[in-house]
C-alpha cells in the first residue's frame, strides 16, 4: 500500500492550495496536515517519534545507512522510503534541529510496513530512540484532556501494575497484572482502576467529539484516527517535556581526559543523575538487577550494600555493545558514561528504573562542583 | 593478583617440577577427593573466596572514591589545592608503595594513602606507612620528577584509609608506634566509605588528644566530611591486585564485546588482546609489565580451572601472533556467554582452592621424605 501523495503539481481535482513543494518546518506541515489529511488519504494518520543525539545531517545518513533513501524533498519535511517485500514502506520525515526530535509520517498499514520496516528502523538506529513517554505522563495527559474537554472519553486502554510502581493497590500490591478495557467509559474506569488495582496506562485511545480521536502508546506511537492534528500536536509536546528533560540529562554527561601528571592524564566521567521519588530499599536491588539480566544487560563487578543503600555495577548493554557505570544510594542512580555513549542506552536505562524500581522517576544533570580559581 | 596469586603458582608449579610422578599424583588425587566432601574444607574455601574478593572490591572502591574526591570538579579537588596524581607512586622501585598520592603544587606538599585492608591490623599498617615514608624520601627526587610537585621533605604526610569503625583503633597504633618517632606526627586517618556509601572524612579523636588535622582548607572539608557519589568518577576497571573472579567479570564481557557481530568467535580472544585491554586498564608506574604479568599468570589459572582452552592455530580467525584461546562455552552472545562462564565460576574456584591444598599437603609429604630439592620461593616468581 503506498503512502498518501502530497500534489507538487496542479492536476485535475486538486485544489490549488493543497498543492507544495517545500515546508518551512514542523509547524508548517502540521498545519498543512490539519487542513488537508483529509482529503488526501482515508486511512489513520500515524506519528511515529523519537530522539536522537545526532545532527539532522547525521541521521539522515545514518537512516540511510539502514536502507532508508530519500525519494523526495519538501523543504523542511522529506519523504523516505524502504523496500519491503514487493512493496515500499514510506514516511514523511521531519527532523526538529533545536531539540533532536524527530517524526515519521505515515498512512500506511500497521501492521505491514510500520510494524516490519519503521518501528525496527528505530530499534535499530544508532544512538537514537524512540520517544518515551512514561505511563505516569500518559495519565497526566489524559486528565489535562479530561480538564480542558468536557465531552473527552477514553475508549479503549491498556493498563499495567508494573513491578517498581509506587503507586496504591487496594487489591493485592504486590501482584503484577495488565488489564484491556475497551468502552466509552474508559476516562472514570481507568481512574477507578488505578486507585484499586495500582494500574498506570501504557496505550490510550482518547476521543474528543468533533474535535479529535487519537491513540498513543509510552514508545511515542500515535495514531490520528480523525481531527486535528494542531490539536494533536499540542498533546505531543505536553508528552515531550519528560523525553526532553531525559535527553538534557544525558547531554549534561561527558567524558574528558584530565592530565594528573607529567605523563599520566586519566579519563573522568561525569554522570547525570536519576532522581528517586522514594529512598531506595536494599531488597530493590535485586529486581531491578534481574530486570536489567533480562533486558540483554550484563552486571559486572557488582556490589551491593545493606544498611544505608549503595550499589554499584558497571553494565554492559548488548543492544548498543557498549558498557556504563551505575552508582546508587537511597537518593539517586548515578549513570556514569564510558567514552563511547549513546543515548539510547540511557534511555533504555531510564525505562527499566522506572518499571522496576520507581514509576516516578525523573531525569536530571549532574552535581558538579564549581572548579575554585 | 599479587599475593594471593603465588598461593597457588608456587605449589603447583614446584609439584609438577619438583614432586609429580604417579604416585604423588595419585597422593594428590585421593586427597583432593577426601577434601570435596569434607564441609569445614569447603566451607573454609568459600570463606577465603569471598573474602578476597570483598577485600579486593574494597581497595577499588577506596581508590576511586579517592581519585574522585581529589580530581578536577571533585569535591575536594574543586574546593583546595590539593589534587589527585598517581596511584602506587614509586612501585617500580623497591620498597612498599602507598595506593593513592595526592598533592598540593601551592604548598609543595604531598599525602601518601594507604589502605588498611578490612581484616588488617592497624598496627602492621601504620607501620607500612612508616616505612612507605622512608621510602619516598629516600627516592624524593624521582618521584617529584614523576608527578610534577616539588614537595619538601618535610611536608610529606601519611593518611591511612580506614573503614568506618576502624579509626579508633588505627589512632591508637599511630600514637603507639609514635612514642620512639617523629614521623608519625605526620600521619593522619581518613575514613572512607561507610554506612553511607561514597563519604569521606577525617578521624581526630586520638587517645592521645593530638587530633592530627589538615591545615584548612582541607582539614575543616574533611572534618565535616563529604560525600563524593556525585562527583565525576574516573573508573578504571580493575587494579593490579584485582581478585581473578572480577577480572573474569571484566574480561569475559570485554573480549566478547570486541568480537560481537564480527566473523570472529565471541568466545574467542587472543593473548594480545588480552594483554592490550590490560594495559589501556591499568594505572600507575610500571603499569606495561603489570599487564604482562597479569595476562600470563591469569591465562594459566583459567587454563588449569577449565574456564579457557587454546585454540589451534586452524581455527584461530584472530590471527594476530599471538595464542589464541576460547572461553568454554557453546553459547553466542556476549551477555550469553558471560553468564555461562560465570555460572559455576565460584564453585570451581573453590575446586581449585582445595586443589591447591591437596597438592600442598602431597608437598609436605614429599619434602619431609626427600627433603627440599629447591628453594619454594623460586617458584613464586616464575
Amino acid at each position: 500500500m503506498e503512502i498518501f501523495e502530497i500534489p507538487r503539481n496542479q492536476f485535475d481535482g486538486v485544489a490549488e492550495e493543497v498543492v507544495r513543494t517545500e515546508f518551512a518546518d514542523g509547524a508548517d506541515f502540521n498545519e498543512y496536515l490539519s487542513e488537508h489529511y483529509s482529503g488526501l488519504s482515508d486511512n489513520d494518520l500515524y506519528i511515529v517519534s523519537g530522539v536522537t543525539e545526532l545532527s539532522k545531517g547525521q541521521f539522515e545518513d545514518a537512516i540511510q545507512d539502514e536502507g532508508w533513501e530519500t525519494d523526495s524533498s519538501y523543504g523542511a519535511v522529506v519523504k523516505v522510503g524502504k523496500d519491503y517485500g514487493e512493496q515500499r514502506a514510506e514516511a514523511y520525515l521531519f527532523f526538529n534541529p533545536e531539540n533532536q526530535l524527530f517524526y515519521f509520517y505515515t498512512d500506511q498499514r500497521k501492521t505491514e510496513e510500520i510494524n516490519g520496516a519503521l518501528i525496527p528502523l528505530l530499534k535499530k538506529l544508532h544512538k537514537a530512540h524512540y520517544l518515551y513517554i512514561s505511563p505516569r505522563i500518559l495519565r497526566q495527559v489524559t486528565e489535562k484532556i479530561a480538564e480542558e474537554w468536557e465531552t473527552a472519553m477514553v475508549t479503549e486502554f491498556i493498563a499495567k501494575r508494573t513491578k517498581g510502581t509506587k503507586v496504591d493497590s487496594e487489591v493485592t500490591p504486590d501482584q503484577e497484572r495488565t488489564i484491556n478495557y475497551y468502552s466509552n467509559d474508559g476516562l472514570f474506569r481507568l481512574r477507578e482502576m488505578e486507585e484499586k488495582y495500582g494500574v498506570l496506562p501504557h496505550i490510550l485511545e482518547i476521543s474528543i467529539p468533533g474535535e479529535l480521536t487519537f491513540r498513543m502508546n509510552k514508545e511515542g506511537v500515535f495514531k490520528l484516527k480523525s481531527g486535528s492534528l494542531d490539536l494533536l500536536f499540542d498533546y505531543i509536546e505536553e508528552c515531550i517535556g519528560q523525553t526532553l528533560e531525559i535527553k538534557k540529562a544525558y547531554d549534561s554527561t561527558r567524558v574528558e581526559f584530565v592530565e594528573v601528571s607529567h605523563d599520566e592524564s586519566v579519563s573522568q566521567s561525569i554522570p547525570a543523575r536519576i532522581e528517586l521519588t522514594y529512598p531506595l530499599r536494599y531488597d530493590e536491588i535485586g529486581p531491578l538487577e534481574k530486570k536489567l539480566k533480562s533486558g540483554d544487560y550484563a552486571l559486572i563487578d557488582t556490589i551491593t550494600q545493606r544498611g544505608s543503600v549503595y550499589f554499584a555495577s558497571k553494565v554492559y548493554d548488548q543492544k548498543n555493545n557498549l558498557f556504563f557505570n551505575v552508582r546508587a544510594d537511597e537518593d539517586a542512580i548515578r549513570v556514569f558514561p564510558e567514552e563511547e555513549r549513546n543515548i539510547s542506552t540511557f534511555f533504555r536505562f531510564f525505562e527499566i528504573v522506572q518499571l522496576s524500581l520507581d514509576d516516578g522517576a525523573s531525569a536530571a544533570p549532574a552535581i558538579v562542583e564549581p572548579i575554585r580559581q | 593478583m599479587n599475593v594471593q596469586e603465588t598461593d597457588w603458582y608456587s605449589p603447583l608449579h614446584y609439584f609438577d617440577e619438583e614432586v609429580a610422578n604417579e604416585h604423588y599424583r595419585e597422593k594428590r588425587q585421593r586427597i583432593y577427593e577426601d577434601l570435596l566432601t569434607n564441609n569445614d574444607a569447603n566451607e573454609d574455601a568459600k570463606t577465603r573466596f569471598e573474602y578476597r574478593r570483598e577485600e579486593a572490591q574494597r581497595a577499588c572502591t577506596v581508590r576511586t572514591t579517592l581519585m574522585a574526591a581529589f580530581l578536577r570538579y571533585g569535591e575536594l579537588g574543586s574546593k583546595t589545592n590539593w589534587s589527585f596524581k598517581s596511584f602506587f607512586p614509586l612501585r617500580t622501585h623497591d620498597g612498599k608503595s602507598a595506593d593513592v598520592l595526592i598533592g598540593n603544587e601551592s604548598s609543595g606538599s604531598i599525602i601518601l594513602a594507604v589502605i588498611l585492608p578490612i581484616r588488617g591490623q592497624p598496627l602492621q599498617t601504620v607501620a607500612d606507612g612508616l616505612e612507605i615514608l622512608a621510602n619516598a624520601r629516600e627516592n624524593a627526587g624521582p618521584l617529584r620528577d614523576d608527578i610534577g610537585v616539588n614537595f619538601g621533605d618535610d611536608r610529606m604526610n601519611i593518611a591511612i584509609v580506614v573503614d568506618h569503625g576502624r579509626g579508633k583503633a588505627t589512632g591508637e597504633a599511630i600514637v603507639e608506634l609514635r612514642s620512639d618517632n617523629d614521623d608519625f606526627n605526620s600521619f593522619y586517618v581518613w575514613r572512607v566509605v561507610g554506612p553511607q556509601g561514597e563519604r569521606f572524612d577525617l578521624y581526630t579523636n586520638f587517645p592521645s588528644g593530638d587530633e592530627h588535622r589538615h591545615d584548612p582548607p582541607l582539614g575543616d572539608l574533611l572534618e565535616e566530611g563529604i560525600k563524593v557519589i556525585d562527583s565525576p568518577h574516573s573508573l578504571p576497571d580493575f587494579f593490579y591486585d584485582v581478585h581473578h573472579s572480577q577480572l573474569l567479570e571484566h574480561t569475559v564481557i570485554t573480549m566478547a564485546s570486541n568480537h560481537f557481530n564480527t566473523e570472529i568467535p565471541t568466545t574467542h580472544f587472543s593473548r594480545k588482546e588480552l594483554r592490550t585491554y590490560y594495559q589501556d586498564t591499568l594505572y600507575g608506574p610500571g603499569s606495561d609489565n603489570k599487564a604482562i604479568q597479569l595476562v600470563e599468570r591469569i591465562i594459566e589459572r583459567w587454563v588449569r580451572m577449565d574456564i579457557i582452552k587454546g585454540v589451534p592455530s586452524s581455527d584461530d580467525k584472530i590471527s594476530d601472533g599471538s595464542q589464541a584461546y576460547r572461553f568454554i562455552s557453546s553459547k553466542k552472545n556476549p551477555v550469553s556467554i558471560y553468564d555461562d562462564v560465570n555460572q559455576d565460576y565460584e564453585k570451581k574456584s573453590k575446586e581449585f582452592l582445595l586443589w591447591v591444598r591437596a597438592t600442598r599437603a602431597v608437598i609436605d609429604e614429599y619434602v619431609e621424605k626427600v627433603g627440599k630439592q629447591s628453594d619454594f620461593e623460586e617458584f613464586s616468581n616464575g
